[in-house]
């Protein structure tokens, strides 16, 4: 009887670790990804300071304003003072750019750095669920605790990275820890570890992210997410028209 | 014989080291965010202007001032002897933006320059000027949705995605060239005008309704000139293949079309084209001396332009510019023709530039003061290309900039170097060379200055 009761437990404990795991499904760890940099398909608005440093360079700091709306994002140069007013709007893969001085909007490329060493993608955000094919690729575990290995491949064109890899924790929450992104050649670009998180409203979001360069390890920044809030935005101002407006 | 367990020992280990740098790396950065004040001080940067439906306001002050050293050519060959040239210029000019808003319903918005300038010519004479100018300013109002809206003022739309050409840019009169002078404010003048705009979801359509007037004095005698308002429709579309349609319209003339196109060509390679078909030719007429003929289907100006990005922050740029408003290979040998007729008549006895009393030498000199003013407008032959790299994309301390305009029909050149210098947060300089080659009766070789030197100072407050 106690051999039957203790085969029992065996089985019962078996099935619930199997149905466990098999909630956990690359597609939801990637809409996990995406939920700890925003809001998903609700209008929100946040900040970000970038502090970027370069080798016997001194550190360059930029702090930016961003308002999100499913696909589109405008983000908005606050400092350093010379670059205040600049306004960048993002689509999909199309971006442009704002310049207050000549009130010129101009086109430019995804991979393009505006900032330091963060790509516009860096900067706004991807999203991974929409443009990236996800997929369990193994299991790690990094200073005793337990993480997914997620691999995500582009599906769409004009995103900065084609292949990203990401460390998601098996605990609840299942926060990134680490993402790797590499270029088309599968060049390991950059990594981005993220090191803190903050509750805004009952929901945790990523509030800093350190961004390493690849080849040059002294080649890094430091991006504090802050001050996450929903906000009802009408699509008409994520047009090129609005930008250099207040709201 | 070394040990196979102790060397798959090292092995695991040096495995296990080797995969564990990206980790530890992450240890050695201290975080420059650890201290609270860092939060304070970015709640204080950001302010209040990106709270939707409350009123908001923003105020930018910049500063720039520059001196200026010209060499002067020994001979323009367009100068009938008594045009003296700046050969040394300083100025101080404050550039004001205001901006002011209570939600969609209700916005203010400004841009006032400040401009001192100090001019020495090539004979010593001195001057100097203070001036004032609304570069922009109007009252906007729109919808709660943002559907629609009205602005009323003075304003400068931008309708050209070129980098230093704009022929979408048909707003008459229209003197824009950012590419020869980044510190000239004036240039950012806009026109008074009524703007109704609608937008929804990817499209964009305006209405405006303009003045045109020479706000600036340039005294640009242009075939617009008797026209006191304009029209434009403005259609609009964004997305992959960015589009813009113009209609513009001069008051009792005929309609002018532009079409715009941009898109991106891969992640790191824009491309854009842009056309305009006037029916006015842009250059001046000189004097009475109507050298060109109108054309009777109009003119084409039209740019295809790349920007091509690499990883380490350096961007490269190509526009060609065809301009049907420039003069032909056989027009311009008419006009340098008409040139040495001009000058031959001032050499006439009993001329003097102060009293001009021949018909003949009256004409000959307009002519040629015209004609030199035709510089000014830039673009006067058919092809052109454009070329300049850079990184001054993103923020760094030290900048550099390097661009060359070559005119194809005469093979002139205007070549530009810039060394930027951001010395703090707010502060900036910029050392400024340009050379304009080319042969006497070449339009870059045209240009009073062979080449110049400017140091210009920028304080963003």
């Amino acid at each position: 009887m106690e051999k039957y009761r203790f085969g029992f437990w065996i089985v019962f404990l078996l099935a619930f670790s199997l149905s466990s795991k098999a909630e956990v499904t690359a597609e939801y760890l990637v809409n996990r990804l995406d939920e700890v940099r925003g809001y998903r398909d609700q209008g929100f608005v946040f900040d970000i300071t970038n502090i970027s440093y370069k080798k016997d360079k001194e550190p360059r700091t930029n702090t930016l304003s961003v308002k999100v709306f499913n696909d589109k994002s405008l983000i908005r140069f606050e400092s350093p003072a010379r670059e205040r007013g600049r306004t960048m709007l993002k689509e999909d893969s199309n971006m442009w750019l704002y310049i207050p001085g000549t009130r010129r909007i101009i086109r430019i490329a995804p991979s393009q750095r505006l900032i330091g060493e963060t790509s516009n993608g860096d900067v706004v955000g991807t999203n991974f669920s929409r443009d990236y094919r996800a997929k369990i690729v193994g299991e790690e575990s990094v200073e005793a605790q337990e993480y997914w290995l997620l691999e995500l491949t582009s599906t769409a064109s004009g995103v900065a990275y084609t292949k990203v890899k990401v460390w998601m924790a098996k605990a609840d929450g299942h926060q990134p820890l680490k993402s790797e992104f590499y270029s088309r050649s599968d060049r390991l670009l950059k990594t981005a570890f993220y090191k803190e998180y903050k509750k805004y409203s009952g929901e945790l979001k990523v509030h800093k992210i350190l961004l390493v360069d690849a080849l040059m390890q002294d080649n890094y920044t430091w991006m504090k997410f802050d001050n996450y809030q929903l906000e009802a935005l009408d699509p008409a101002i994520f047009q090129k028209a609005s930008l250099g407006r207040l709201n | 014989m070394a040990n196979p367990s102790l060397v798959r020992q090292k092995l695991a280990i040096f495995l296990c080291i080797a995969s564990l740098p990206p980790l530890v790396i992450a240890q050695e950065y201290e975080d420059p965010f650890s201290t609270e004040s860092s939060e304070a001080n970015l709640a204080g940067e950001l302010g209040s202007d990106m709270l939707e439906n409350s009123a908001s306001w923003n105020f930018d002050v910049s500063a720039i001032a520059y001196h200026q050293q010209n060499s002067v050519r020994d001979n323009q060959y367009f100068n009938p002897g008594g045009l003296v040239f700046r050969e040394r210029e300083s100025q101080l000019a404050l550039d004001l933006s205001g901006q002011f808003s209570t939600g969609s319903y209700f916005s203010a918005y400004t841009r006032l320059a400040l401009v001192g300038d100090y001019r020495v010519d090539e004979s010593g004479g001195a001057s100097d000027e203070f001036s004032h100018y609304l570069l922009e300013g109007y009252l906007s109002s729109y919808s709660s949705n943002r559907r629609f809206g009205v602005n009323v003022g003075r304003m400068k739309p931008q309708w050209s995605n070129g980098y230093n050409w704009s022929p979408a840019n048909l707003l008459k009169p229209v003197y824009d060239r950012p590419n020869l002078d980044t510190d000239d404010l004036t240039q950012q003048q806009g026109w008074d005008m009524v703007h109704l705009d609608f937008r929804y979801g990817d499209w964009n359509t305006g209405f405006y309704f303009a003045e045109v007037e020479d706000t600036l004095d340039r005294n640009l005698d242009l075939p617009f000139g008797d026209s006191d308002y304009q029209y434009a429709l403005v259609f609009n579309r964004e997305g992959d293949l960015d589009t813009r349609l113009v209609l513009h319209q001069l008051e009792g003339g005929d309609i002018n079309v532009a079409l715009g196109l941009s898109a991106l060509a891969d992640d790191n390679i824009t491309l854009r084209f842009e056309g305009a078909w006037e029916h006015q030719r842009e250059l001046a007429l000189a004097g009475d001396m109507q050298y060109a003929d109108l054309q009777d289907r109009g003119y084409l100006k039209a740019v295809l332009g790349t920007q091509v990005s690499l990883n380490d922050g350096w961007d490269i740029t190509a526009e060609y510019l065809y301009n049907e408003h420039g003069y032909t290979a056989e027009e311009w040998d008419q006009v340098i023709e008409q040139i040495d007729v001009a000058k031959l008549n001032l050499t006439q006895p009993g001329f003097s530039l102060t009293s001009l009393q021949s018909t003949e030498a009256h004409t000959a000199f307009n002519f040629l003061i015209d004609s030199f003013g035709l510089l000014s407008v830039g673009q006067v032959r058919r092809e052109y290309l454009f070329f300049m790299w850079g990184n001054t994309r993103v923020e760094r301390k030290f900048q550099y900039r390097q661009s060359i305009q070559y005119n194809i029909d005469d093979q002139s050149q205007y070549h530009n170097l810039e060394f930027i210098q951001n010395w703090t947060e707010h502060f900036s300089t910029r050392l400024q060379a340009q050379v304009f080659s080319g042969c006497d009766s070449c339009e870059f070789g045209l240009v009073p200055s062979e080449h110049l030197l400017r140091l210009s100072f920028y304080y963003d407050f």
